[in-house]
């Protein structure tokens, strides 16, 4: 998801030789431990240990314990990084969801326009038409990066049908199992499933939908036929 | 008009049965709606019942009653409305709830474990919270709407004890509790197969060793070895010691790892002990001893206890400081495990016992070979492996006493080793002055007439039938060389049987047809002849296991002693012939318990030797065997090993066969 | 959590709150909508670990538009998880004071029990449960969602009548879609959506609620 913001603003309220303090409190090993305040990148730490003791294989051990050592996290987001649009805003985009924590940071980020690819998430935060929306953006972006543009209404056509129901509703051949003309069902992929499972239930097709429709060879009821033609007859 | 009537009954008979249809569909409609308002009903009951629940005061009896109508979730909501209340969440229970504490865990310094207290914050106590527990499991899972029959009964709990939380189990626990679970898995397994399957056997015998290994280390850990007269305690002793000996030549040690003990023990029997355990198990299940079994059973009840403790206290073993040999034994299995590669370093001064490391290291794989010698059965093995092995394993024992010194200290306590070494050949004097009987010094006082029977299996007899073997086989070459002559076909005319009479055939030819013909037609064929009539010669049936388990264990004691008796014969340059119906008199006449016959291999070849010396007493063969010169420097450094010599054997042989007296 | 996150985060749900009851039509004042953070610290205190502000003491009434009989109260709960002894409670007073709707804001969460007693309440007493994450944002404010109307049962019939449709061909929109409980929908309503169409400029559709 990314978030435009206007300015990052430092943290203020350290109290930097408590910290110093905490640490050389926290083992007589640790002899020195030096900081970065103004960016926070950085901190050192000086142990010292006894020359006559074994020999300790610190760079083993180090390695072990920072893999299990958690610094900051966020969870539910493993990366994130700012970038700077064509417009001159700067966008914070991260690998990884978690919208709650993004509020809490309202004042900065401009969180009315956040976003995100995850369809499932829009859906349950920001409603059924928001999801729409999603599902549009993303399939333009799938097909963008081949250079195809679709045209909105084919879009917009596909997103309303998969939000009818009021949930997110995919358009594949698990969907298609809960649609009421069998032939319907046959006509789009899987025919044999469909078909044997059509057969052992004894189901019937009205010949309502338009696929059914095509395929028995029917006027489809649209346009023209959607109605039928009836002629005077006087006697 | 009648056309108009027509139509109208025809209208008529359509009518109705569209409403027969209809009918039917209704009818099906209001049994669905009975159902919902019926299922719907059963929740709102539920519902009310939450409800009051949740308010106090309630009464034992409602609580009861009410959990006809509730499901575990509702009650786990019940419980978490009451906290939010700030009362405790046992419904039962009125009391408030005080300060909570706002961390997760709790850490009990008594038992050592790690609690989740969750859950546990929801209730005024720990009584409380179990109680609680305690009814929860007890309700019935089934659908509310579906227990119009099913009568749900709850008990409250009524003892003083609490839970202080949920465990958190790590991961080393989660280990040792499969293991728990496995060898009691096991032990009742074991106690309903009577598989015959060799290895079926072999692997319940792993288990069970296991299993009675480490409850022989809770005997001992009361320390009633040298203290108690019972033969399975000494055994146990002895079993442990051939454990942690084993567990020592067993790479794979881990600090404090209880499951790297037990599975080291394990292997350890697989590696090295024999199917002997389990035998004595499958007896006591077939019902000889009913009695016996029972004992044997609270036995084990016991052993299981007093196991469980053991486990618990395995994570926190230290060096104990008393004296004695056998209760150190116990620490020694943790400290062996955990200071192995120290005692190693810190090696004794004595030449031999370095030795006896160095070969140590080998000695799994060697007896696991000679295990997979022993499965295929007696085989003619080369003598000098045989007798490494024989060292190996007595090197073994005698490691064992070092082991027992280590303990504690670096420096090798000879007086120590002796001492065990006692103590070692001491527990297998007990056992076998268990088995020997009046008969057995009958039999051993009977030396003449065994020297009947030593001649039959002498050399010069053996000589003198090989030659007859061979002046036949020369006959038969030259009689092969000769076929194709005339004059040899004169010779066999001779001596062949006389051309059997044409009519003769015939006769016999129609009975037999006759014979044919009547068996065909479903008479009886066979006459009984007089000769058997005539023959009184005693049938012998085999004995029946449950009513003769003495046969059975003298076969498993010439068994065990075959097993390892080559080691012992070879020095002595004697073959298995020379002993064995000697061997087999006398332990024909031991009285065997289903006890005194567990031993390790090691065991059994001291055994053997004690044996062989009860012989040597009443044979001469065996006596002159032993008076050799390569058995004599033999025998000098084995026993020497175990700090022992041949005399000592003597007198211990002196004693056991002068108490039964 | 420290006094200043926890203030901020009261002042912008009861911000979100007071822009819900305006949208669902109720009689709100601009003051009470542009209200800033220091006006809110003055209003109610800063230091809520101290019960400056209780969260009793959030505590918001709002009159209808169109019938000013018709309240709604809005109630921020103490505990974090809210019981079933809390709702009756909060019953009561509706009762007393003889108002059908109220809004029950919970930290945390609520029990299972206690969202099964909402629904008893009904149709007597609409209660409705909002979480305190959810509201710290407006989410009809974001740029993906669009206008949402509501119609009015009369304007609904129109629609029906013009198309004639009957009720399960229109598109749906489920009771408990965000934008749905934003409104405070009942089964059966419609609501009229509002979007903007890169080729028609504004597009129009309607939803039913189920």
């Amino acid at each position: 998801m990314y978030i435009s913001c206007d300015a990052v603003r430092a943290k203020y309220h350290l109290l930097d030789t408590n910290k110093l303090q905490s640490v050389l409190q926290s083992s007589a090993v640790v002899k020195d431990y030096k900081f970065d305040t103004k960016k926070e990148e950085w901190c050192e730490v000086t142990l010292q240990f006894n020359i006559l003791d074994s020999k300790i294989d610190l760079p083993s051990l180090i390695d072990l314990d920072i893999r299990k050592a958690v610094v900051h996290e966020v969870p539910g987001v493993t990366r994130c990084f700012l970038s700077t649009q064509k417009n001159g805003e700067v966008h914070l985009k991260t690998e990884g969801i978690n919208i709650l924590e993004v509020y809490k940071y309202s004042d900065f980020l401009d969180i009315s326009r956040l976003y995100s690819n995850d369809i499932h998430a829009m859906a349950e935060r920001y409603g059924i038409e928001a999801a729409g929306r999603v599902i549009i953006k993303e399939v333009q972006n799938v097909f963008g990066a081949y250079g195809i543009d679709v045209d909105y209404r084919h879009l917009s056509l596909l997103a309303d049908y998969m939000t009818f129901e009021g949930s997110y509703k995919p358009f594949n051949r698990v969907a298609m199992e809960t649609c009421s003309s069998p032939l319907q069902q046959m006509s789009f992929e899987t025919t044999m499933h469909f078909l044997v499972n059509a057969s052992i239930h004894g189901s019937h097709d009205s010949l309502k939908s338009p696929s059914a429709q095509l395929v028995t060879g029917r006027l489809v009821t649209c346009g023209t036929g959607s109605f039928e033609l009836m002629n005077r007859i006087t006697v | 008009m009648k056309k108009n009537s027509n139509e109208k009954y025809h209208k008529g008979r359509e009518k109705k049965t569209g409403k027969e249809e209809e009918n039917k569909q209704l009818e099906k409609k209001k049994l669905l709606e009975a159902k919902i308002r019926k299922q719907v009903a059963s929740e709102e009951k539920a519902f009310r019942i939450v409800e009051r629940l949740i308010e106090n005061p309630i009464t034992e009896e409602f609580l009861k009653d009410s959990c006809q109508f509730i499901a575990p979730h509702h009650y786990e909501d019940i419980v978490e409305e009451r906290s939010i209340t700030k009362t405790c969440g046992y419904p039962v229970c009125c009391k408030p709830l005080n300060a909570i504490s706002k961390q997760k865990y709790h850490i009990s310094t008594k038992d050592n474990k790690v609690y989740d207290i969750t859950e546990r914050k929801s209730f005024c106590s720990n009584h409380c919270y179990k109680a609680s527990r305690y009814l929860q499991t007890q309700l019935s899972t089934t659908p509310l709407w579906s227990r119009e029959e099913e009568r749900v009964c709850v008990s409250l709990l009524t003892t003083n004890s609490g839970l202080p939380g949920v465990e958190v189990v790590g991961p080393i626990e989660t280990v040792w509790k499969e293991v728990h679970q496995l060898n009691k898995l096991d032990q009742s397994e074991s106690k309903v197969k009577k598989s015959d399957d060799n290895n079926k056997e072999i692997n319940d015998i792993t288990r069970k060793t296991a299993d009675i290994k480490l409850k022989d280390e809770t005997l001992l850990e009361q320390g009633c070895v040298e203290d108690s007269d019972d033969e399975k305690d000494e055994h146990v002793c002895t079993d442990i010691d051939q454990t942690k000996t084993n567990n020592l030549f067993e790479g794979t040690f881990t600090e404090n790892n209880a499951s790297d003990c037990k599975t080291s023990v394990a292997q350890a029997d697989n590696a090295g002990c024999p199917p002997v355990e389990s035998i004595p198990e499958t007896k006591s299940t077939k019902g000889d001893n009913p009695s016996q079994t029972e004992d044997k059973m609270q036995q084990l009840m016991k052993l299981l206890d007093r196991r469980k403790q053991l486990l618990g206290q395995l994570a926190e073993i230290e060096t104990v400081s008393e004296p004695s040999m056998v209760q150190n034994t116990k620490p020694k299995t943790q400290e062996n495990l955990e200071t192995k590669s120290s005692n190693q370093q810190q090696m004794p001064i004595d030449k031999d016992v370095s030795k006896v490391h160095r070969i140590d290291i080998n000695f799994p794989k060697i007896v696991h070979v000679e295990h997979e010698q022993k499965n295929a059965g007696i085989s003619e093995r080369d003598i000098s492996d045989g007798s490494s092995v024989f060292k190996n394993i007595v090197e073994s024992e005698c490691s064992k006493t070092f082991d027992v010194s280590k303990e504690k200290d670096t420096k090798p306590k000879p007086e120590n080793t002796k001492m065990s070494s006692h103590s070692v050949i001491q527990l297998i004097c007990q056992s076998v002055k268990t088995w020997i009987t009046t008969e057995t010094l009958e039999c051993l006082q009977k030396p003449a007439e065994q020297d009947q029977t030593s001649k039959t299996w002498s050399r010069t007899h053996f000589d003198a039938l090989y030659q007859a073997l061979c002046k036949r086989v020369d006959a038969g070459e030259f009689e092969i060389e000769d076929i194709g002559t005339e004059s040899n076909m004169d010779d066999d005319k001779d001596q062949r049987l006389p051309i059997p009479e044409f009519e003769k055939l015939r006769v016999e030819t129609k009975d037999y047809a006759n014979k044919v013909q009547r068996y065909f037609a479903g008479e009886l064929f066979t006459e009984p002849t007089e000769k058997d009539y005539q023959e009184n010669t005693p049938v012998y049936l085999p004995t029946v296991d449950t009513y003769d388990q003495m046969q059975i264990r003298r076969k498993i004691v010439m068994e065990r002693l075959q097993n390892v008796i080559q080691d012992v014969l070879s020095p002595l340059k004697l073959t298995l012939q020379d002993v064995y119906t000697e061997y087999k008199d006398m332990i024909g006449t031991f009285s065997l318990d289903s006890k005194n016959i567990l031993h390790k291999p090691a065991e059994w070849t001291i055994i053997n030797l004690i044996l062989l010396r009860m012989l040597s007493r009443k044979n001469i063969k065996i006596k002159k065997a032993f008076l050799q010169p390569s058995s004599v420097t033999y025998f000098k450094i084995l026993l020497g090993r175990l700090g022992t010599n041949l005399q000592q054997i003597d007198m211990y042989i002196d004693d056991l066969l002068s108490i039964t007296n | 959590m420290d006094d200043e996150q926890e203030t901020y985060k009261l002042w912008k749900i009861r911000k979100t709150i007071m822009q819900l009851c305006h949208d669902r039509g109720y009689l709100v004042t601009q003051d009470e909508l542009d209200q800033t953070l220091d006006e809110f610290k003055g209003q109610f205190g800063d230091k809520p670990s101290e019960r400056k502000p209780a969260r009793s003491d959030l505590i918001v009434l709002v009159a209808h538009n169109d019938d000013p009989t018709d309240q709604m109260f809005v109630f921020f709960p103490e505990e974090p998880k809210v019981g079933i002894k809390t709702i009756k409670t909060y019953c009561q007073r509706m009762q007393e004071e003889n108002i059908t709707r109220a809004i029950i804001v919970v930290q945390i969460g609520m029990t299972p029990s206690a969202k099964q007693s909402l629904t008893d309440m009904a149709p007597k007493y609409i209660l409705e449960q909002f979480i305190e994450s959810e509201l710290l944002i407006n989410i009809t404010e974001h740029m993906l969602v669009p206008e949402h109307v509501v119609l009015t049962p009369e304007e609904k019939a129109e629609l029906l009548s013009r198309y004639r449709l009957k009720e399960s061909q229109l598109p749906r929109i489920q009771q408990g879609d965000p934008v749905s409980r934003y409104f405070g929908l009942k089964r059966g309503q419609v609501v009229k959506i509002i979007r903007n169409s890169e080729t028609a400029g504004r597009y129009v559709s309607y939803r039913l609620v189920v």
